[in-house]
């Protein structure tokens, strides 16, 4: 391969920029450069990858494409691809691609600017082939996409910049791991090329920037100097032991709005987004503009709402985390969380919503809906007070994503296994992989990988006689492109209000409905009508309240930083005087009944309560590492000769209810819990299956779009659980249960945060019999009964169960 | 595993964990639905499904007559998932398959897929009548008392924040609905329209529960 240099100078650029229209176009604005913008011109002359670390509303994206406006070659006689730009959203594609064209325009530079993606035309498409943009805006999905072409190898070798926009989101997820894969290949092409990675303020900038190159790369970072200005809701009123609707405050949230200008309120769920919108309606009498976005509504409804945002139409956008990533409104003036924050990152970037101009300080409101997230909220001030951030937890390059990319290199050219090795292994997430395990990968995309050799006649992969490994026919090329991409959501349905589609909703909130039953959804009550092949049918209820107010819809995880930072508070009384009053006594009352959790203890409680023995550990692990450790305390305590009834939990504890006093605490917490009880339940577990179905689907074993018939994801559900059966019968040592145990260390398994936390804390369990329920374990146990979370031990206690009840539904 | 019995036509039946029928007083063994070689019909089409469904229905099948010793075995059709299936099959699955027909009465009804016995000699009915109770692949949603197969039915249901989806027996007074026996054969909810014109207030199901058969309350079916 040939490595073109490609010079560029500081000076050179400099002198450029001095002389260039954009600079006039600044100063005309009444702007000026930012000093970092200054510095991208010094540091790429010196290297080929830069990390642009900043916060909003210092002008990052111009930043990323100022070295391309100022280097391209304005009098090129042949069109050719200049600058590459990829965000995580489509919808962030094309609002970066609307701010980048207006000085081009306003400037009348000649530069092509276009976008790619998922939505453009096929039209457009083949045209971008033969006649290439100068500057090409796109997502990953596209990208990989592109690069399964032949004429990947053309297409793209003039690059001089490739810029990564919000670099942060692609750190530790399956859609980075194929982004992180493509631009390994796609430097094999662009020998020369530059790389930007621009991204929010994160932790540990380095790992970010090992995720950007392999060789080194200089860093860029711009500080906020300014702290946003948080205000706490002070009730007035009693606060809520447990429940999340945040229903104690809607009159006060209401108040805020007024005069205040523009205003996002952020929720934490789908459900909970319904349930403000709605009571917040019910309350209009100011009649004000309020909206709702979530990831759900149908498309067309979200581009609407995004329209009348930018153009500042509305008052106030009630939202999930589908507004969190960086399209830019128009001003907004107050930001609302209401619901625990979980995390420091999703705040600070939240709250950052509010203001995006550089050195003013956010405005933001937030509103706990009961306790212990009145303790979360505090402590989420105080850590971002003290510049606090979330670790970004380590993930290993997934197995399934690879056997996809691997897939789609074949479909693009023929490849030497040991030289594709090398490109893998040199990405971040692929670094620790072994070279017997790509060569699995690679089987199983040939014929499906199995012990037992039954597949003869045909493959997908073929072995040329110089050993380099292509795609079989082009049949295989097509049925790459059109399973391609690794965000896998629950099966869903659309919603359907006569002909019209309100948007879409999971499959499993909704089977779970009888004819009739009202929920809300689109800020509307609506009745359960029938369902039809993927079409849920409803009418507009006459019932102002519905039956059912919350649907799942994206539970976020407590992060490990501020889960810290909430112990910190309890167990430093210093930090309580600034809580309310209700608050504090009910510290206060844990203290004298029982201990304080603390940042270096771990405290279990045991006390009789309705005839049972609870078990309390007040873990702080987060909602799935506590469920995961509630599946395996059943286990061990029913070993133990406990017998154990069940457990609930939220992101703060967990409560086991037995029939038997628990003794010996230590023993049943012991970190050898992770692996003796861990493995067998992974055998029984139905969320393995959960996870299995997304790992058929992103590795290619099943499809879920087959050329011409689009199956609905009920089938490929329920195919994917026979596949698992079979697979850990027969097969157990295939690569993708091999994907399915390195998958469960994560997300909602979270076994690896489990092993750590109770790896570092058997030294400091602190174990307390009392005579009744202590204050801190009451709203762990009074989520149960609200939110009717009741696990049973198994399958044979399920069981029983049914039989002594003869299996009423209802 | 325990066999669950139930009164049709006023005869005792024996419904297995399994997912098969066993008719005691006939000694008569009832199964629907193998769809042998249906992992490979989608490896033609290049979806790699693992390759080990028929082994695994051939011997889930080996197992239930041992356990039942039976005079007869009735399959109730769609033995093999499509026409070609024999073809693929592989040649020691063949030879157990075969050797199972031949130990044991087979009579095979014919189903939706089942031409590529034709070169064997199999007789296959369209089909099957013992005293009054007729066999066939698809009911025929009349009143004549029959026991079959076609439709796959399961249930999918919460029962205490726990997600049950299972194959079922659907048993009304004058028909038995049996669920696919097949290793990778899918199923219908019985909540799908398919099922309207057999499930009426007086319809049980027999579902299959971590080995075992429990008996849906007849609430289920008033509330669909």
């Amino acid at each position: 391969m040939i490595n073109k240099s490609h010079k560029i100078e500081y000076k050179e650029l400099y002198s450029k920029l001095k002389s260039h229209p954009i600079n006039q176009w600044i100063t005309d604005k009444g702007w000026q450069w930012f000093p970092h913008q200054i510095q991208i011109l010094k540091s790429i002359e010196k290297n080929n990858s830069i990390l642009v670390q900043s916060p909003t509303g210092t002008g990052k994206t111009l930043t990323g494409f100022l070295p391309s406006l100022l280097n391209f070659n304005y009098q090129r006689k042949k069109p050719k691809l200049d600058t590459l730009y990829v965000s995580p959203l489509k919808a962030l594609t094309i609002d970066i691609h609307r701010n980048i064209s207006k000085p081009i325009k306003e400037l009348n530079l000649s530069i092509n600017l276009e976008t790619r993606t998922g939505d453009t035309s096929q039209n457009i498409k083949s045209r971008q082939i033969k006649n290439p943009p100068d500057f090409l805006m796109t997502t990953p999905e596209s990208l990989a996409l592109l690069l399964s072409n032949q004429f990947a190898s053309t297409f793209f070798k003039d690059l001089e910049f490739v810029i990564i926009d919000e670099i942060h989101t692609f750190l530790n997820n399956k859609r980075g791991d194929l982004l992180s894969l493509n631009l390994a290949r796609l430097f094999q092409i662009a020998t020369g090329a530059k790389r930007i990675g621009l991204s929010a303020t994160i932790k540990t900038p380095s790992f970010a920037m090992n995720w950007l190159s392999p060789d080194k790369t200089d860093l860029i970072q711009i500080k906020n100097e300014v702290s946003p200005n948080i205000e706490i809701f002070q009730p007035d009123k009693r606060i809520p032991w447990s429940g999340h609707t945040g229903i104690h405050a809607i009159s006060e949230i209401y108040k805020k709005l007024l005069g205040i200008g523009k205003t996002i309120i952020f929720v934490n769920t789908r459900g909970q987004a319904e349930f403000v919108f709605h009571e917040l309606w019910n309350n209009n009498i100011k009649k004000y503009k309020i909206a709702i976005h979530h990831g759900s509504l149908d498309l067309e409804l979200r581009k609407k709402v995004e329209t009348k945002m930018s153009q500042g139409i509305l008052d106030c956008v009630v939202a999930t985390s589908s507004l969190d990533l960086g399209i830019d409104w128009a001003e907004i003036d107050l930001v609302i969380q209401i619901g625990a924050p979980k995390g420091l990152n999703r705040l600070i970037q939240r709250i950052g919503r509010s203001n995006h101009r550089y050195n003013q300080p956010s405005k933001a409101f937030l509103v706990p809906t009961n306790r212990f997230e009145y303790l979360e909220c505090f402590a989420a001030t105080n850590a971002i007070k003290k510049n606090f951030l979330d670790d970004i937890p380590v993930k290993k390059g997934a197995l399934d994503v690879l056997a996809q990319y691997v897939y789609g290199t074949a479909c693009s050219e023929s490849f030497e296994p040991k030289k594709l090795y090398n490109i893998v292994s040199s990405t971040a997430p692929y670094k620790h992989l072994s070279f017997e395990n790509f060569l699995r990968v690679v089987n199983f995309v040939k014929d499906g990988g199995y012990a037992l050799k039954n597949y003869e006649k045909y493959k997908r992969l073929k072995i040329l006689e110089n050993g380099q490994i292509t795609v079989n026919s082009k049949a295989d090329i097509r049925r790459y492109k059109m399973n391609i991409g690794t965000i896998i959501e629950a099966p869903m349905l659309n919603i359907k209000l006569k002909n019209r589609t309100l948007g879409k909703i999971e499959e499993n909130f909704i089977i779970n409905l009888s004819i009739g039953d009202t929920f809300i959804f689109g800020g509307e009550v609506l009745e359960f009508q029938k369902i039809e092949g993927l079409n849920v049918y409803v009418k507009k209820s006459k019932n102002k309240e519905s039956k059912i107010t919350v649907y799942a819809g994206g539970r976020l995880p407590l992060s490990t930083e501020l889960s810290k930072s909430v112990r910190e508070l309890i167990g430093n009384k210093n930090y309580w005087k600034n809580l309310p009053t209700q608050i504090q006594d009910w510290l206060f009352y844990q203290e004298r009944q029982s201990i304080l959790p603390n940042p270096n203890n771990m405290v279990v409680e045991i006390f009789p309560y309705k005839k049972r023995f609870y078990t309390v550990i007040h873990s702080f692990l987060g909602w799935n590492a506590n469920q995961t450790l509630g599946f395996l305390l059943l286990r061990r305590m029913k070993r133990a000769g406990f017998r154990p009834m069940g457990f609930s939990m939220n992101d703060y504890g967990l409560a086991v209810w037995s029939f038997k006093k628990p003794q010996n605490v230590n023993a049943l917490l012991d970190n050898d819990i992770v692996f003796e009880e861990f493995e067998e339940w992974l055998q029984d577990t139905p969320l393995l299956k959960r996870l299995f179905r997304d790992i058929a689907l992103i590795s290619g074993l099943v499809e879920k779009r087959i050329p011409g018939s689009e199956k609905t994801g009920k089938q490929v559900l329920f195919s994917t659980d026979l596949i698992y059966e079979v697979l850990t019968k027969y097969d157990p040592k295939h690569i993708l249960l091999e994907a399915v145990k390195e998958d469960a260390m994560d997300g909602f398994i979270d076994g690896s945060r489990l092993r750590e936390t109770l790896h570092s804390m058997r030294e400091n369990i602190e174990v307390k019999y009392l005579d009744q329920i202590s204050p801190l374990s009451l709203p762990i146990i009074l989520d149960v009964t609200k939110e009717n979370i009741g696990y049973s031990i198994g399958k044979d206690d399920i069981l029983a169960e049914m039989q002594e009840q003869n299996f009423l539904i209802k | 595993m325990k066999f669950y019995n139930i009164k049709f036509a006023n005869e005792n039946f024996e419904i297995s964990p399994f997912g098969a029928i066993f008719w005691p007083n006939e000694e008569i063994l009832i199964v629907s639905d193998l769809h042998l070689e249906k992992g490979s019909s989608y490896y033609q089409r290049g979806t790699f499904l693992p390759p080990y469904d028929t082994f695994d229905t051939i011997n889930r099948l080996e197992e239930i007559i041992k356990q039942t010793y039976p005079k007869k075995v009735l399959l109730l059709g769609d033995t093999m998932h499509d026409k070609n299936g024999l073809l693929r099959m592989p040649n020691k699955m063949k030879e157990k398959f075969f050797s199972l027909l031949e130990k044991w009465s087979f009579v095979l009804i014919s189903g939706n897929h089942d031409e590529e016995f034709k070169g064997y000699d199999l007789k296959l009915f369209p089909s099957f009548k013992i005293r009054k109770i007729t066999f066939r692949h698809q009911s025929s949603f009349d009143e004549t008392t029959e026991i079959s197969g076609h439709f796959h039915p399961v249930i999918n249901t919460k029962f205490k924040g726990v997600r049950i989806r299972t194959p079922c027996f659907l048993v009304t007074e004058n028909k038995i609905i049996l669920p696919s026996f097949g290793t990778f054969t899918g199923g219908l909810d019985i909540k799908n329209d398919a099922f309207k014109d057999i499930i009426s207030k007086n319809t049980s199901a027999y579902i299959i529960y971590n080995q075992q058969i429990i008996n849906l309350n007849s609430n289920y079916f008033s509330n669909l």
